[in-house]
């Protein structure tokens, strides 16, 4: 009997100090974790992404972004969230998704040519489905932005050092890239377009002078390809292309070659087909005279990435196949660099 | 049962579809392209040969790639008829047709800019009938760069030094003994797949080779601490197509041919980037007259062989053309003795 009390007693006691245990290991843990989550963060920007951009496997760079992100953002729920990083991992995401899309319009383009009509239409299918979840990754980190250093467009804010600069220009395009996609989704995802003026003003805090020097041009870039989308925003007598011509020549002198590929974007958009012929081929010659900038290769090799990809939809749509090994910045209709034959000299040979 | 059917059914059409949508190649007159590559099957020549294969159905021919690493055994079968065509060196193609062999013939194209030209004029279709000789065709002739001579020993710079010195000679062309004991060296026969061995393991102390040999053949082991390159091209090699005409559709050659000429600048990429790839420090530099002097001993080497059946001369004639329209004021333009 006695037995018994005591067992019962030691059973409760058990118990008691089991639940306190849980209740003070569990508060522990979330002490943990927001400790854990800060680090990841702070590891995430302070040594993750200055890494990341000094090397120049740009696929590598998106399956890691890709993977990361789920892990990164988890921290959110314990600990500040990420959302510079965010940033970041949206626009490198919704480039992933992106350039799967472009796979896919290249094999419809193919198909429609070869009169392939339910294999075209399933290829336009499938780049739709990836056009959107593009738009939504790059609206998720254009709103990221928004949290992180405030809307664009209605102030400039106060940058505390260069990564929230780059925050700033990377979360704009990605704004003005989800629109951008969600149009060739289908707007399946409602990006609204009023992201595209918001974005334009607020590069504006950081196009002048000083700033297109230290960011390669890019963000006279990327407000004047602004400036040929957006109706009704370019300043009076300012020529939008001609700002592009500046900027991308800011960027080849600096090996951060990503004003070419906005201009050769909007070029394409605007079916200036001598221009992006012109760009492909001074970026093909400039890759091969100025090394990318050592601290942000991994741009230097994205804005090849997109360069490439408009080099491909020109080929595809006039060969039927994308560019061929070796031949980026020619063109299938080029001219040869043959001379004139001495027909004289075909002639005594028979 | 239907079931079982079906699920039975299904791979059988799946894979008459799939058979249909190819009939468009295997109605195509098969032939059998057979390709040198001292690597073999996954060398850069057989890689280049499959994007070849797939311009070769255009021109109405189902190619099936064979590749030898061993180049004799694809001249051998294509004599035979168990090639329909092959890709080997211009040095063997000679055998086949003597007017384009004797593009590689010494110091005829001093360098690329001239190989340029003169692969522009034979890609011309005027010259067609010129590219069949007997029951074969040149379908295709493609730089393969200078060939430079590379000695273990950095002290031998005039050819008087090389007096004694055992010098590879192709066993296939004979012109290359002729020429070797010209100048007073011992010939060495050598084959093209012994012949890097043969000088890395000090067999023979010279041998003439392109860039692209380099690396391949590991040729910087045996031009060890004291070995050159000269930095003067003796000869330049080709790469060339010979096809059995009869086994191939009217227009094929042609065709093929201006496909190669396309491949020009792609093919001289390979050949600069392997001339880069050449330690510096290995470069011997000749003094420009020494040069000259070497271009009228090789002229003369020609115009023996030439007499000797070796050489074709029309070839030969049509190369000092070239020479001569790029730079007039050489002194073999107004020879007596012009080719």
């Amino acid at each position: 009997m006695l037995f018994s009390i005591k067992s019962r007693l030691a059973s409760k006691l058990a118990t008691a100090v089991t639940t306190f245990g849980i209740i003070l290991l569990s508060g522990c843990s979330s002490v943990v974790y927001k400790v854990t989550g800060d680090t990841m963060t702070n590891i995430g920007e302070d040594v993750m992404v200055p890494y990341l951009l000094t090397t120049d496997d740009s696929k590598i760079a998106c399956a890691s972004g890709e993977a990361l992100t789920p892990m990164l953002m988890s921290f959110s729920t314990v600990s500040t969230p990420p959302d510079q990083l965010e940033v970041l991992l949206g626009l490198v995401g919704g480039a992933c998704a992106s350039q799967r899309a472009v796979e896919l319009e290249l094999e419809y383009t193919r198909f429609s040519g070869e009169k392939r009509i339910t294999q075209a239409q399933d290829a336009r299918i499938r780049a739709k489905r990836w056009y959107a979840l593009a738009a939504a990754r790059y609206y998720a980190s254009y709103k990221a932005l928004t949290r992180a250093l405030g809307e664009p467009g209605d102030h400039c804010p106060l940058f505390d050092n260069d990564f929230e600069q780059l925050i700033w220009m990377i979360g704009s395009v990605a704004g003005l890239q989800a629109a951008l996609s969600d149009v060739q989704a289908n707007m399946a995802v409602g990006v609204p377009f009023n992201v595209a003026p918001k974005a334009e003003r607020g590069m504006a805090c950081l196009d002048d002078d000083k700033h297109n020097r230290k960011w390669w041009g890019l963000p006279k870039a990327i407000r004047s390809a602004l400036w040929t989308i957006v109706p009704g925003v370019t300043p009076a007598g300012v020529d939008p292309w001609d700002e592009l011509t500046k900027a991308r020549r800011m960027g080849m002198e600096e090996g951060v070659r990503l004003p070419s590929a906005l201009d050769a974007l909007v070029s394409y958009n605007d079916s200036n087909m001598v221009r992006v012929r012109e760009i492909l081929r001074e970026h093909a010659k400039s890759v091969q005279s100025t090394a990318s900038n050592r601290e942000y290769r991994m741009l230097d090799v994205m804005a090849g990435d997109l360069l490439m990809e408009v080099s491909d939809r020109l080929w595809t749509e006039n060969t039927g196949h994308r560019t061929p090994i070796g031949e980026y910045g020619t063109f299938w209709d080029d001219k040869k660099d043959e001379i004139k034959l001495d027909q004289n000299l075909l002639d005594e040979l028979l | 049962m239907n079931k079982l059917l079906k699920s039975l059914l299904t791979p059988i059409a799946a894979g008459a579809m799939a058979l249909s949508s190819t009939a468009f190649s295997s109605d195509l007159p098969k032939r059998t392209l057979c390709v040198w590559d001292i690597v073999g099957k996954s060398g850069p020549v057989a890689s280049q040969m499959e994007d070849y294969r797939l311009n070769a159905i255009k021109w109405g021919v189902d190619l099936e790639l064979k590749v030898y690493t061993d180049e004799k055994i694809a001249a051998e079968d294509l004599k035979s008829g168990a090639c329909d065509a092959a890709g080997i060196t211009g040095l063997r193609a000679r055998e086949f047709n003597s007017f384009t062999g004797t593009l590689d013939s010494i110091g005829s194209i001093p360098d690329g800019d001239h190989m340029k030209v003169v692969l522009q004029y034979l890609a011309d279709p005027k010259l067609a009938k010129l590219m069949v000789s007997g029951e074969y065709e040149i379908a295709g002739i493609l730089p393969g760069g200078s060939g430079y001579l590379f000695s273990n020993d950095r002290t031998i710079d005039t050819v008087a030094e090389l007096a004694g010195k055992k010098m590879a000679a192709m066993d296939f062309d004979k012109a290359q003994a002729i020429m070797i004991e010209s100048v007073g060296a011992s010939p060495v026969s050598v084959s093209l797949t012994n012949f890097g061995s043969m000088f890395n393991n000090g067999s023979v102390d010279i041998i003439a080779a392109p860039a692209v040999a380099y690396d391949a053949l590991e040729l910087y082991k045996g031009l060890g601490d004291n070995g050159a390159v000269v930095n003067f091209a003796i000869i330049q090699l080709t790469a060339q197509i010979v096809a059995r005409h009869n086994r191939f559709p009217e227009g094929f050659g042609q065709n093929s041919r201006a496909y190669a000429w396309s491949q020009y600048s792609k093919a001289m990429e390979v050949v600069n980037a392997a001339e880069k790839s050449i330690k510096p420090s290995y470069w011997l530099d000749l003094p420009d007259k020494d040069k000259e002097g070497y271009m009228e001993m090789f002229r003369q080497s020609r115009l023996t062989l030439r007499d000797k059946g070796l050489y074709d001369g029309k070839m030969l004639s049509f190369l000092s053309k070239v020479r001569c329209q790029k730079d007039p004021a050489l002194a073999e333009c107004t020879a007596k003795d012009r080719e």
